[in-house]
Parts: C-alpha cells; structure tokens; sequence
C-alpha cells in the first residue's frame, strides 16, 4: 500500500556536474523537474494583510506538476484565509491513493494536471466532487533554436509525423518525462499515437496497432542525458525552460500542427468533506478562477487562464487543434505496457545494494521485498508498471566493506519467466554483515556500467543506491566526486538515484545526486514498509 | 462557463450594491450548500441570485457535480452536511430519494430540454449527410446514431460522461428511445441496445464528467475541435442573451429530445425552505427565465419532439451497459 508519505523527495540538478554547461544542464533540469517529483509539502507563505474569513487550512494532495504554484497560493491565503497544503507526488500515486482510499481520508482535495488520467485509473473518482478547471497547458516541444532551424521547424507547420520521422532517422533526440507516472509524459505518449493514427477520434485497439512503427521511430530519439536536441512536456513548463535558457543557444517552442491533448488542471473536493472544508474550498477556488486570479497565474505560471474573458498573453498562440484522450483504460494500460516494454530504450540499471551489518533483520527483509515486487508481485498500478521488464538489463552490487561480486541478469525478451526466478533467487540469498563502504561501491557501478558498454548503445542507464548506513569505510565522498569528474565527457555517465532510510546520510547524498543528475529519495522518516512503493516510484523515471 | 464561487460576506456586499437591497445583519441568514449541476454555477453565483437568496435569510454554497455523481454518493452527502441536492432530471431525484427517503419531497424549479450545439459553418455537410434538417433547425439523432455507430459519420457529438452526469445519461435516454421505437422498459433490452451506443459514445475518448465542463470547451476549443457537443437550451440561450456566444455558434433542436427536469431534493429544513424559495420566489424565477433560459415547469418548452426518459432502474442498467470496461 501507498502512503502520502511515499516519495518526498529533493531534487538535484548537474550543477556539480562534469561540466555540461548551457542548455544542456538546463534540458536535465528540466527532464528532472518533469519526471521528477517535488519537496513534500508546500505550505503558502504568510500574509501581510488579515484573512477576511475564518482561516483554514486545506490538505491538498496534487500532482508534482502543481509544485510551482507556491507564490499564488500564497495569495490565495492572502485573498481568502484559505492556507493550502499542497502535498504533491506523481499522478500514478495520486490514482493509487484515489483507489485505495487513502487521498480520501487523509486530505480534503486533490489536484491533478489531467482529469483524464484520474477518470481512467482511479475507480474512486466519482467520490471526488466540485471539479472545477483551474487552468490549462498544452503538451507541446521545446527545441533548440539551431536544432529547428536545421530541421526547417522554426517555420511553418510541424505535425507529431514529422517529429516521429526525425527522430527515426537519427535526426533529432529528445526527453520527456516518464509516461508511466506522470501527467504530461503519458499526455505526450498519447498524443503522438492519437495523431498518428490520424482519424481525429480518440485513440482504438486498431489506431494503437497502426501507430506502433511511427511510435517506436519516435522513441529511438528518446534520451535521458543532457544533450537531447528537445523536451516534449507541458507549455507553462517549456516557457519558463525557455526563458531561463542562454543567449547563445535559445530555445523554440513548436506547437505541433495535427494537434494537442490540453491539461486543465481541475480541483476536486472529497465527497466527505464537512461544511468547514468545502466552504474553504468553495473560497479557493472562487479565487483561482476569478478574473485577476487567472490572470495572476497566467502571469506568473505561464498556464492559460481557464475564463474566456481573461485575454490570451502574448506568447501563449490560440487555436490549438485538439486531440481526445482515450476514453478506455484498456487502450491506455497497452499504449503505456507498449511503451516500457518496447517503444523506449531498454533500461539498464545497477542496483547497489547496501548489506552491511545495519541492514539487519527488518530493513534486509523489506529492502528483499521491495525488490521482490520488481519481479511481479506488485498490486497496485505503480507496482504492475514498475515490473522489470522484456529486454532489460539489471544488475545487482551488494557491498559491505568492498562490493561484492555484481549479480546480473538479462530479462529475456521471448521469456522472461526463467531471469525473474534467478532474479528471486539471488535476492533472497542476499547476507548482512560488516561495514558500509558505500563510495567504493558506486565507483564499482560506473566501472561495471563502463565494462557493460563495450558494443553496445542506446540503453537508458541509471544507477539505484539504496542505503539505510552512512558511509564507514572505503573511499570518502570527495575521493567518489572526484573520481565522478575525472570520468571521460564524451560518454554520459549515467545518474544516481539514491534511497536514503536508517541512518543514511541525506546531506552527502543530496551531493552525489547534484552532481551525477540524479535524485535522492528521503525515506529516513518513513515507516519500512513504504520502501516498496519507493522502490517502485524510482522505476518509473526514465 | 466558469465557477466563481465567492466568499459569503464580500458577496453580499457586492450583490447589495448591485441590486440595490438593504440587506440583513449577515449573522441572521443561514447557510445552505446545494449539490448543483456545473452548468446552474452561473445562476447560483449571479450577484442578483445571491442577493435574493439574502433577502430571503439564505446565503448559498453551491458544489459542482454530476447529477448521478450526487446519486452515487447520496448518503456521503448527506453525511457530510449537505443541504439538498439538486440533479438536472426527475429520474436521479427520485434515485436519491429512494435511498435517503427524506421526508421533503422535491421540487421542481427549472427545466430544459437537452439540445445540440455546432456551428454555422458546418450546417451543410450535417445537412448533406441528413444529420441536420434542410431547415437547418433539427438534429436527426437517428441518423447520427446509424451513421456514426457504422463508422460512416466521424463528425462526432462531444458529451459529458453518461456514468456521471445527467445529460450524458438523458442521451443514452433519447438513443434508446429511437433505437427501440419507444421507450425502454426492460434491463434486458437496454443490454441489447448498449452496443450500438457505445460505438457512438465510445470514440469520444475521457469524457467530462459535467455537462457545463462540455459547454465550455465548445465556446473555448471552436469548430475544429468541438463541431458537435451536448448540452442543455439554458446554457445556450444564457450565452446568447448575455452577448456572450461566439460568432457562427447554433443551436439544434435534438429529434427527439427530453426534457430535463431539474429537480431539488432537500435533506434537512434549511433545504427545504432553499428549494422552496427557488421554486417560488418570482424574481428568482424570472432570473431564471429571463437571463439562464430555463422554463419553470416541462410544459413551458418551446414546442419540439420530447420522449419520455425510462424508469430509473433501466436508465442504471443502460449507464452500465454502456460504460467502457463493461
């Protein structure tokens, strides 16, 4: 089971990186804040004026997508008397905690980027009421400058067939952030099968089937390094990348021609909200969608205001053409299964596996199961998306005082029944004991990663660090980012995904994910048991 | 078509000054909140509305849903404080009512039958197609039903969610009634008829799930990508008596048609005396009439083809049957 208290997490740029300046750094951060989901709670900033109603604060659990909109409830608190709460993670986790239960009893409204993703996955969705639009953003692509002028894309029409067929050709890369968790990646995923399956209705079994050679064309474009040529995602989240993007290599907004599937970012309220709740929300909301609240946010957001009466900014263009989402899970669920287990490169990822004597009894156990899950036991629509999966390549390191010899399996695309087993297997033979030389380990992952390379290309790599010790022997944090740096820039190295629990040392990991890309997980403050789903949100991000 | 919802006092201040009206001491008036339809926001926050309901002691938070969203969660609602409820048709009252049985009866302030939106612009290839009239007037639902379900029409008619709201679920009711030649009386046909609604329904995709929500993506999105939604008369003739339709933007009488009979269901007695204000308070009433196009009873419609919905147990079987996944 999910809990609200999953995944907070603290993002890390590259800006201890080896380096990559410009718009490179710019397009991982990017990547990163899509995929990637925010700090925990949100809370907005006091008010120099005195609230002209009973104050109130409001537990809202909304989509990390909604992280930047501190500032106007900020003033939403000033207007209204209303603090907001904002609790965000990934849309997948918001569908789960709908489903379960858990978003109902533990928060008054819930706030995701799409409707559609809600309506599909959660079978609690009708309980949640009052679902008002707040604003809007369509999924759009950010393309260097130099890039669109070389792809003839800075002018005239460009249609989503035209995308696909250069990234096919090797012509253009891009990154967008994981369709299986997230609004926007699953908005961008259906909104190039949509248009190309070309028949303006929404996406069938037969158009999904049809689309399968442009899509996988497109997705051989699909990079998680800094060097992409582009960024599919949402408008609002394109315009401040652009606006924060140098001089020399400024970036192009293409609004795809054969349309685009529009978020509307709709507030709901749980239909066991008592009077003092929905009087609270009824103020919010009054004040989103009042004239100078949208076009407060329309300002400040870059989101389109949702009141026709509130006049377009200038770098927002009108008429959009639009493209359905699908209506049937079904179509949805394939489209996604399509997607990890054959559209997107294949993941390779190597587990480093802390098995010092820390790890004893509870944590080892948990930390098995969490891995466990990844072979299939999962329940949830996070665990049944987060499976390993045909053609990917895992790696386990566990590591005391030295790392131990890797354990590595490749998931066989024709039968992946027997690699699973294996996978068990090892997993539950895996020992605690000794000291915790975690820096020697990761150094250990870059040369296994290194090794793996020879002859071969196009993997989405990633290294997963999972520690409940800090570091006691071996190499010390600087010897590891030193080592990081001295690393050859002209192949990638891949980022590190570190989750921290027991006495994990959050600060020095916060460094190691700063300057490999990458991301720490604070588990430290949450019961074992939630290491499963946080195992499983990690799976989700390339 | 937004919600403004706004906070108590600041709108009786306001609305005083636009209507007007000395107001009383704002601790005297109670406050009630009203389950609604998106689509009857607009009313419940017209400055004019809200003064009234003042000068009448209430001040009102209305709640958006859809009408079978309030049936589905009726007791929750109930529980959680609610007021009344106020679903856009008779059936989804009498749903709510026989699982709470309050002991208020209903009311029954507003009505409007379901109508087709679209375009000037398109007016000839729907004619050409027989799906609008030569007049230009009549939305041929049988011919819409036939072309569409055997992949001949791709211009498609946009509509909330039937699982959700009333006017997606009163289609459901006007196709079955062409499909069956009359009204539906049996789960089992209703079964019978779900497949060749769902290969109308279906290839809208994730629908809204309230009819207002729809209404205003076809003011928003245009011709392009809204060539044909569902909606209710009043919302149209609200747009159109403000001045606020877009240019090229008509509305069709659906052939046949039903008429959506909004209907209040109190569950306390601050409900009741609201519900009561509402259907009797003659400058509500003309509010209403004048500026949301709603008549005050069905026999007050513009004259048209209107059948008769089904029994609420065949409706549920419908939205069942027709729902994806089922």
């Amino acid at each position: 089971m999910r809990s609200n208290q999953a995944a907070r997490r603290q993002g890390g740029g590259r800006d201890g990186g080896r380096g990559q300046g410009g718009p490179g750094r710019l397009l991982a951060a990017v990547i990163g804040a899509l995929a990637v989901l925010a700090p925990g709670a949100v809370a907005a900033c006091t008010s120099p004026h005195p609230p002209p109603a009973p104050p109130y604060t409001l537990r809202v659990l909304a989509d990390s997508e909604l992280a930047g909109m501190g500032p106007i409830l900020a003033q939403a608190r000033a207007a209204t008397g209303v603090t907001v709460r904002l609790t965000t993670t990934d849309a997948l986790t918001v569908a789960d905690d709908v489903t379960n239960g858990i978003a109902q009893r533990d928060y008054d409204a819930v706030w995701l980027a799409s409707g559609d993703y809600l309506d599909l996955y959660a079978s609690g969705a009708n309980t949640l009421v009052g679902t008002t639009p707040i604003m809007s953003s369509p999924v759009v692509l950010a393309v260097r400058s130099s890039a669109a002028r070389r792809l003839g894309w800075d002018h005239g029409p460009v249609a989503w067939k035209d995308i696909a067929r250069a990234a096919a050709a090797g012509a253009f890369t891009f990154g967008m952030a994981s369709p299986v968790t997230s609004d926007s990646g699953l908005s961008a995923l259906v909104c190039v099968a949509t248009a190309v399956a070309g028949r303006g209705a929404a996406l069938t079994d037969a158009g999904a089937g049809q689309a399968t050679p442009e899509l996988a064309g497109l997705f051989a474009g699909q990079r998680l390094t800094a060097t992409a040529d582009g960024v599919i995602g949402y408008e609002a989240d394109l315009l401040a990348l652009k606006a924060r993007a140098p001089s020399g290599d400024p970036l192009t907004l293409v609004y795809p021609s054969d349309g685009t599937i529009t978020a509307t970012y709709p507030l709901s309220l749980v239909a066991t909200a008592p009077r003092a709740v929905t009087d609270a929300f009824s103020r919010l909301i009054g004040y989103l969608t009042s004239t100078s609240g949208q076009d407060k946010i329309m300002t400040a957001t870059g989101h389109r205001p949702v009141l026709s009466s509130v006049p377009l900014a200038r770098n927002l263009p009108g008429h959009l053409g639009v493209l359905r989402f699908p209506g049937s899970l079904q179509i949805v669920s394939d489209l996604i299964g399509e997607y990890v287990g054959k559209l997107r490169p294949p993941g390779r990822t190597i587990y480093v596996l802390d098995t010092s004597a820390s790890m004893r009894g509870a944590r080892l156990s948990h930390l098995e199961q969490a891995l466990l899950a990844l072979t299939g036991a999962g329940r949830t629509l996070a665990g049944k998306f987060s499976q390993f999966r045909s053609g990917e390549q895992v790696t386990f390191l566990p590591f005391n005082y030295a790392p131990a010899t890797p354990g590595e399996f490749s998931i066989l695309t024709m039968d992946p029944g027997p690699s699973l087993a294996a996978i068990h297997d090892y997993i539950s033979g895996l020992r605690a004991h000794g000291r915790t030389a975690i820096y020697d380990a990761l150094v250990r992952a870059y040369q296994i990663m290194a090794e793996q390379d020879r002859g071969s290309a196009g993997w989405i790599d990633s290294i997963v660090a999972i520690t409940g010790s800090e570091n006691n022997w071996g190499r010390s944090l600087g010897a590891f980012l030193a080592y990081y740096r001295s690393l050859p820039a002209s192949s990638p190295a891949p980022p590190v995904y570190a989750i921290a629990f027991g006495e994990a040392d959050i600060p020095e990991l916060t460094q190691v994910v700063s300057a490999t890309g990458g991301t720490v997980i604070d588990a430290v403050h949450q019961p074992l048991s939630a290491l499963s789903a946080i195992v499983q949100d990690v799976r989700g991000y390339p | 078509m937004v919600e403004v919802t706004v906070f108590a006092v600041a709108t009786l201040l306001l609305a005083g000054g636009v209507a007007g009206v000395r107001l009383r001491e704002p601790t005297l008036l109670t406050a009630v909140q009203v389950a609604v339809g998106s689509e009857d926001m607009d009313f419940f926050h017209d400055p004019r509305a809200v003064a009234e309901f003042a000068n009448n002691g209430f001040t009102v938070t209305a709640v958006a849903m859809g009408s079978r969203q309030m049936v589905q969660n009726a007791k929750t609602l109930s529980g959680a404080g609610y007021d009344a409820l106020f679903p856009s048709s008779e059936d989804f009252a009498l749903e709510i009512q026989q699982q709470l049985n309050p002991p208020f009866g209903n009311q029954q302030p507003f009505s409007t039958p379901l109508a087709v939106f679209t375009w000037r612009d398109l007016l000839p290839t729907l004619e050409a197609k027989q799906i609008v009239d030569p007049s230009g007037t009549k939305f041929n639902l049988g011919q819409y039903l036939n072309d569409t379900s055997s992949g001949g029409n791709r211009v498609l008619l946009d509509m909330a969610n039937p699982a959700d709201s009333d006017s997606g679920a009163m289609f459901l009711a006007a196709a079955s009634y062409v499909l069956n030649n009359g009204v539906v009386q049996s789960t089992s046909t209703a079964a019978a008829l779900a497949t060749t609604i769902r290969a109308v329904v279906g290839p809208l995709g994730g629908t809204e799930n309230t009819t207002g929500h729809v209404f205003r993506k076809f003011l928003e999105d245009g011709e392009s990508a809204e060539p044909l939604a569902l909606g209710y008369q009043s919302e149209f003739l609200e747009y159109q008596r403000a001045g606020k339709l877009p240019a090229g933007a008509v509305m069709l009488q659906l052939d046949p048609s039903i008429i959506c009979v909004h209907t209040i269901v109190p569950l306390r007695n601050p409900g009741l005396k609201f519900a009561t204000l509402l259907d009797t308070d003659p400058y509500l009433q003309s509010l209403a009439a004048q500026n949301y196009g709603f008549a005050d009873s069905a026999e007050g419609q513009s004259p048209g083809h209107y059948v008769s919905p089904p029994s609420p147990q065949v409706l549920e079987a419908m939205i069942g049957a027709v729902e994806p996944g089922s």
